[in-house]
């Protein structure tokens, strides 16, 4: 592979792959609060594309229940709605619509109606918006049966993710994270990166993996993480790799529900698996992964599954506590250690 | 003086009233799985309202209590009793059950009020696919007590959406009366979003579709919302046999019922002849249904609710 | 600690002159001057002084000792205020390994110029096989010439798991055997821990990460499961130990005929007599009893276990995990489905799906015999009786 031109942000995939997805559709719908142009959106995702696609563009009230009802009623009519929400935080206000909606009709109407939606929002904390701005609330919706859960990374082409979801007959929940707007997406073997590759899971999700070292070698450690989590996870590339420590970090896309084989196949290269997900460990993503993980590999592991998240609180608004009660870098290298230690 | 919908009205009416009261014996003998809810004593808003529709084109939003809507828009009735007895020949395979159904355009929901923002997004769906259609959502007064119902008013009349509220106001929310629930006037709910509306009782299902092929013309040729509240009762309990309510009430009010109201401007013989073909039909769809086999997860798994584990 | 000075202040000392003494926790020794110049002492003796602390200042000219403290300041390197840990002449991985081996990794001598992983692993084996009886090491043939600079070219190094009736046989079988030897059996009954079996020494339980450190350290090439009584017991230990790098060996009894292009895989154990026709090939990890004859164009699957005398025609097919008793003859192009038993003294002449028990109906009835002669009074006589 050639060596790349230097990569998109993260937020102008997205951005990119919203006007390709209004250009090749002519049902695809965008709707939302304060997005249109010359705002463009909280965060600029839907920038242009309200200038672009005026008829196709919909700025809504402050009512995320009804961008999302309203979403599932244009699904519903063959229509492809892909709404936003400004932050995660406000899913909750939606959840009665994704839940008792969404994710019923194709089910209960036994296969008579598809409801290809998407809701797009950012989730995660390190930009001192305070508990209610800066939670990654994704959590709520793990396991909810037909629907989708995408979490982009920058290890992942966010924008061809957009597109998968888009294209996707089930409800999708596309889980942004506000750190990477501004960051350039790592997409190939370069820098810190050894390898670099992308499998597609049993849903046609693309997980993946990322090592720090040459391929021929056998990790010390699996780091499996979703989403915001690649913006800590990857500076260990370098840190370690002059330590010796050789890192395989796996991060699929669709996180619920979860094809645990290309998991497990990473987790088994190693026998030791560090689990990070930014919200709060109980009941969360971490539990899931831990315990897919055990049945299939069972003794192959080498050390208990760890789990790495948030304190068990709010995101507090001061820099001091919220860069604490978050998961770091420094969490995770020292996760590292520990289990490098006893293991 | 008989008018020239009468015919058409009670049959649809009287096969309504029926097939709920099956739906009650059906219960009572243990065949129908879960819970039943009917609208026996409001069959008049369904017909009046569901005839006044394009039923080639216009799409409708209901509720948990929606056996009188389906059976006024498709006359499934075969498909609606093999779904409560949970077959597979059921409308919806029997996953839905009483309160999930859909078929053609009609879609309906059990969390109150949670459908209505899906009948905003509908109502933009039609508009912006030029289609002529409208959408019609039936709430209950209960369900007047929903943020999300406001929400969706302030959108349809923001939007200028073809979209047709019809606030059915059996005055109870399951056992409680609506003076326990509701501050104001519920006809006065649209007002300030500048959504027009007409009230009117619903007892005379002829004054019923007079009023909804009104409301529906004016959505239709002005494209906006519009507000059509029916104050209806509802002569049977909530569900099943869970009732409050005074038998002196509900004496007054089974005076009032529109289907013996409309019953008494036919003649006998006429009357007679649908009812006999009602018995029948409800009797051939029972025994049909019951014949079925129950529904099986392999076929729901092949069809809607498949899933990989 | 700093001892005393040789030279008095503002002296002019030559390079390489001893200018002190000073001590250690463990010697003393004399400190040279490194360049030549003016010395001005600034240790006093006797004095506890860090290592990098300046002593003493050779200077060009006859300076006053303000003038050298204020050099001093001018020069020093300003302490940064990060919290960062000192230096390291280890990687991270190294200190972590000498952690886990609870070695001090200060001791660990460097290949290159930093400490590095492989450094320590080698410090472990060192350490391993010098320590005799801790926890019961493997023996290395330190004295053995052969082994010790050919090590490539030695005789591959067994380690028998399981202690029972099997590791004897295995150690029968290698007796014979000129390019394996056994070298430790292991075995979770303890009454036989620190007891021999032929003369190989029973170290201890099975203990997995003990063995990788037991293969790492070189002191054994490779496994083989003794144990042929259960099946779920060798898959489960094969797979664990594989997954974790360690190899396994194939122990074939000299007696056994093997034919031409017979492809093997690996952690069997055929005993005395056995036969594998030409072209057959053999799965891993299965345990075959003396006698068996596995004909030509055979494929036996992995973690079969075989009593004496199972007798294949041609290609015959065993899935995985198949159990078969003593006495059994099966007929050509039969396949065996995986986890199947067969019982003994059958002969099989169609395809048996997976999972299958196969008991024998024709059974035979033992009856004690009498003593003396049967006459026919006698049998009438018991009969009244009766």
């Amino acid at each position: 592979m050639t060596r790349a031109t230097p990569h998109l942000t993260y937020v102008e995939s997205l951005r990119r792959a919203l006007a390709e997805i209004m250009a090749d559709d002519p049902r695809a719908v965008v709707l939302g609060e304060d997005i249109l142009d010359p705002y463009g959106g909280a965060f600029k995702v839907t920038q242009g594309l309200s200038t672009r696609f005026p008829e196709r563009v919909f700025a809504t009230p402050i009512a995320e229940a009804s961008i999302v009802g309203v979403s599932v009623g244009l699904a519903l009519r063959g229509f492809h709605p892909i709404a936003e929400i400004m932050f995660g935080d406000f899913i909750a206000l939606g959840a009665d619509q994704l839940i008792n909606h969404a994710a019923k009709y194709p089910a209960m109407y036994n296969g008579a109606v598809q409801v290809p939606l998407v809701v797009r929002t950012p989730m995660g904390g390190g930009r001192g918006y305070g508990p209610t701005h800066s939670q990654s609330l994704e959590r709520l919706f793990f396991g909810i049966p037909h629907l989708k859960l995408i979490a982009a990374s920058h290890l992942h082409d966010a924008g061809a993710l957009l597109k998968l979801a888009a294209a996707d007959p089930e409800p999708v929940l596309f889980v942004e994270n506000k750190l990477l707007y501004p960051l350039a997406l790592h997409l190939s073997a370069d820098g810190a990166v050894r390898s670099f590759a992308t499998t597609l899971d049993r849903f046609g999700y693309p997980v993946t993996t990322a090592t720090n070292y040459p391929a021929a070698q056998i990790p010390d450690v699996t780091v499996i993480a979703y989403g915001g989590m690649s913006r800590l996870v990857l500076p260990l590339f370098d840190e370690f790799a002059g330590e010796e420590i050789r890192v395989l970090a796996c991060f699929p896309s669709c996180i619920s529900p979860l094809d645990p084989a290309p998991l497990a196949e990473a987790a088994a290269a190693s026998g030791r698996v560090i689990v990070v997900e930014e919200s709060q460990t109980a009941f969360g993503w971490g539990a899931e992964v831990a315990a897919q993980l055990y049945a299939a590999l069972g003794a192959q592991l080498h050390a208990p599954v760890q789990r790495l998240g948030a304190a068990p609180t709010v995101i507090p608004a001061a820099k001091s506590l919220e860069d604490q009660v978050l998961v770091s870098t420094a969490v995770i290298r020292d996760a590292v250690f520990e289990l490098l230690r006893s293991t | 003086m008989e008018h020239p919908l009468a015919e058409l009205f009670y049959a649809q009416m009287a096969l309504i009233r029926r097939t709920e009261q099956t739906f009650f014996d059906l219960y009572a003998q243990g065949q129908i799985h879960g819970t039943v809810h009917t609208s026996i004593g409001q069959e008049a808003t369904a017909v009046g309202v569901v005839n006044a529709l394009d039923r080639t084109r216009d799409v409708i939003f209901s509720s948990h209590r929606a056996h009188g809507h389906f059976i006024a828009y498709c006359d499934d009735v075969e498909g609606l009793v093999a779904e409560l007895l949970g077959r597979a020949g059921g409308v919806c395979g029997g996953v839905g059950g009483t309160q999930h159904l859909h078929t053609g355009n009609l879609y309906t929901n059990g969390v109150q009020g949670g459908i209505v923002p899906n009948a905003v997004g509908a109502a933009l769906a039609e508009k912006l696919k030029q289609s002529g259609a409208i959408v019609v959502v039936f709430l209950g007064d209960g369900t007047m007590g929903q943020g999300v119902v406001y929400e969706s008013l302030n959108l349809a009349s923001l939007w200028a959406l073809p979209l047709l509220f019809v606030l059915e106001d059996n005055q109870y929310a399951q056992s409680t009366h609506k003076q326990f629930e509701h501050a104001g006037n519920l006809a006065d709910r649209p007002t300030p979003f500048q959504i027009d509306r007409t009230e009117l009782t619903a007892d005379d299902v002829l004054a019923v579709h007079d009023a909804a092929r009104h409301a529906v013309a004016t959505v239709r040729t002005t494209g906006r919302p519009y507000f059509l509240m029916l104050n209806t009762y509802r002569l049977a309990p909530h569900s099943k046999g869970d009732d409050m309510r005074s038998e002196e009430e509900l004496a007054a009010y089974r005076a009032r019922d529109p289907l013996q109201r409309l019953a008494a401007t036919l003649p006998e013989a006429k009357r007679a002849a649908i009812d006999a073909a009602i018995e029948a039909r409800l009797d051939a769809a029972v025994v049909q249904a019951l014949a079925m086999p129950p529904q099986t997860l392999v076929s729901f798994r092949q069809q809607g609710g498949g899933w990989q584990r | 600690m700093f001892g005393e000075w040789s030279k008095p202040s503002g002296a002019w000392v030559t390079k390489g002159e001893v200018v002190a003494v000073a001590e250690t926790t463990k010697s003393v020794f004399d400190i040279e001057a490194p360049a030549a110049g003016y010395l001005t002492l600034l240790a006093a003796p006797g004095a506890e002084v860090a290592i990098g602390e300046v002593i003493g200042v050779l200077s060009p000219t006859v300076v006053s000792l303000d003038a050298v403290h204020a050099w001093l300041v001018a020069t020093a390197t300003p302490a940064t205020e990060t919290t960062a840990e000192p230096a390291r002449s280890w990687t991270k991985k190294a200190e972590l390994l000498a952690e886990r081996h609870k070695v001090d990794i200060s001791q660990v001598p460097a290949a290159g110029d930093r400490v590095t992983e492989a450094d320590v692993e080698a410090y472990v084996v060192a350490r391993t096989s010098s320590q005799k009886t801790a926890r019961g090491a493997i023996q290395a043939d330190v004295n053995d010439t052969v082994d010790d600079r050919y090590p490539a070219n030695r005789a591959q190094r067994l380690l028998i798991i399981g202690g029972g009736n099997g590791a004897i046989q295995i150690i029968d079988a290698l007796q014979g055997v000129r390019h394996q030897r056994a070298v430790a059996v292991i075995d979770d009954n303890r009454a036989i821990h620190g007891k021999r079996i032929a003369g190989v020494p029973v170290l201890g339980a099975i203990d997995l990460s003990w063995a990788v450190d037991q293969h790492a350290a070189g002191l054994f090439d490779a496994a083989v499961i003794s144990i042929s009584t259960s099946i779920p017991f060798r898959e489960r230990i094969f797979d664990e130990w594989k997954s974790r790098g360690i190899p396994f060996a194939n122990v074939i009894h000299p007696s056994a005929v093997v034919g031409m292009n017979v492809t093997w895989g690996e952690g069997n154990v055929v005993m005395a007599l056995c036969h594998f026709g030409a072209c057959a090939t053999v799965g891993d990890n299965n345990f075959l009893s003396a006698y068996c004859s596995i004909e030509h164009h055979c494929v036996l699957g992995n973690h079969c276990s075989f009593g004496p005398s199972v007798v294949t025609s041609s290609r015959v097919r065993f899935g995985d995990r198949v159990r078969c008793g003593t006495g059994i003859y099966i007929e050509p192009g039969v396949t065996i489905g995986a986890d199947s038993i067969i019982a003994s003294g059958l002969a099989i002449w169609q395809n048996i799906p997976e999972r299958s028990l196969l008991k024998a109906h024709l059974g035979y009835s033992i009856r004690g015999l009498a003593t003396g002669t049967v006459t026919v009074e006698r049998c009438l006589r018991k009969r009244r009786h009766t």
